[in-house]
């Protein structure tokens, strides 16, 4: 790895690790968010995307 | 735009667009993490390191923008009353200050080999930490109502008070003698970077752009669905409790 990307590689891998972990946590956390959000609806209203296909699409 | 203003064409709208925009995203990602691996050289000076300037200049970009997002959303909540408004700005603001993070972490790790030092408390930092603690008390207001349209007009309140600190961060190497160095793309003199630096650059701080442009998207249908959940359940409940006639 430091023949590759010189005596600072450990920083270098660890800001483009730091950056996967968030960006994909934010992005696995806002589709769990969705899913439960989906799954609420579905109970609380189970007949409403009968009744008008544009209420809520998926 | 104001046709916009209803949630079911905005959630219906938000369907068809964003499998474009996630599409877009990812390729948009594949070539600026190509063009600033294998196309960019590494810096005559810091060598190698230069790549970590790929992530933090786009997420520094999106932690502002995303607060002018909320911003101009928080306007909408309070002169015109748009209804989606602050479900925009209550979606932005996680994914903001997610960004605002990884510009600080990101500038530390690129400060230390660099700057030889983590941190230092120059106005650019430390503004960037504000606006980070800005995002963490909006998310926090917003949490402390139960009913979400309560907590619109003080959240939107807050947000504009802190839009002072965007042109703060922005000019803040030219106002003061700072260890971080001033602005070298968005100048008026022009971009003083090299181009076979600068277009990497730019390639993924629009990358960064649709990323931010899909969350938004995804988050602000949650929220929609949120809110609608939560009309009906207080609907049912008041029929349960409601006295027969």
């Amino acid at each position: 790895m430091e023949v590759l990307l010189g005596p600072h590689w450990a920083f270098i891998a660890a800001s483009y690790a730091v950056t996967v972990a968030v960006l994909g946590g934010l992005i696995v956390w806002i589709e769990l968010d969705g899913r439960e959000q989906r799954a609420l609806l579905d109970m609380v209203d189970p007949e409403g995307r009968r009744d008008n296909p544009e209420r809520i699409d998926r | 735009m104001y046709r916009l203003a209803n949630p079911t064409r905005f959630l219906s709208l938000s369907s068809t667009i964003l499998p474009w925009v996630q599409g877009a995203t990812v390729i948009l990602f594949a070539v600026g993490l190509y063009m600033a691996w294998f196309v960019a050289p590494a810096d005559y000076q810091q060598g190698e390191t230069i790549r970590i300037m790929y992530l933090h200049v786009p997420a520094a970009w999106l932690a502002m923008f995303c607060y002018s997002v909320i911003a101009v959303s928080a306007l909408g909540t309070l002169v015109w009353r748009h209804p989606l408004a602050d479900v925009s700005a209550r979606a932005a603001a996680p994914i903001g200050a997610a960004f605002t993070f990884l510009a600080l972490v990101t500038g530390s790790l690129w400060g230390k080999p660099m700057w030889g030092t983590w941190w230092v408390w120059d106005a650019r930092l430390t503004s960037v930490l504000i606006l980070f603690l800005m995002y963490l008390g909006l998310i926090a207001l917003w949490r402390a109502f139960d009913d979400p349209a309560r907590a619109a007009r003080p959240t939107a309140i807050l947000a504009l008070v802190g839009f002072v600190n965007i042109p703060i961060i922005k000019f803040s190497v030219d106002w003061w003698n700072t260890l971080h160095q001033p602005a070298s793309v968005f100048r008026f003199d022009g971009p003083t970077i090299h181009p076979s630096m600068l277009w990497p650059l730019l390639v993924m701080a629009l990358a960064f752009s649709f990323l931010f442009l899909a969350l938004h998207l995804m988050a602000m249908r949650n929220e929609i669905m949120r809110r609608r959940v939560r009309a009906l359940q207080l609907r049912s409940a008041q029929m349960i409790h409601q006295p027969a006639e």
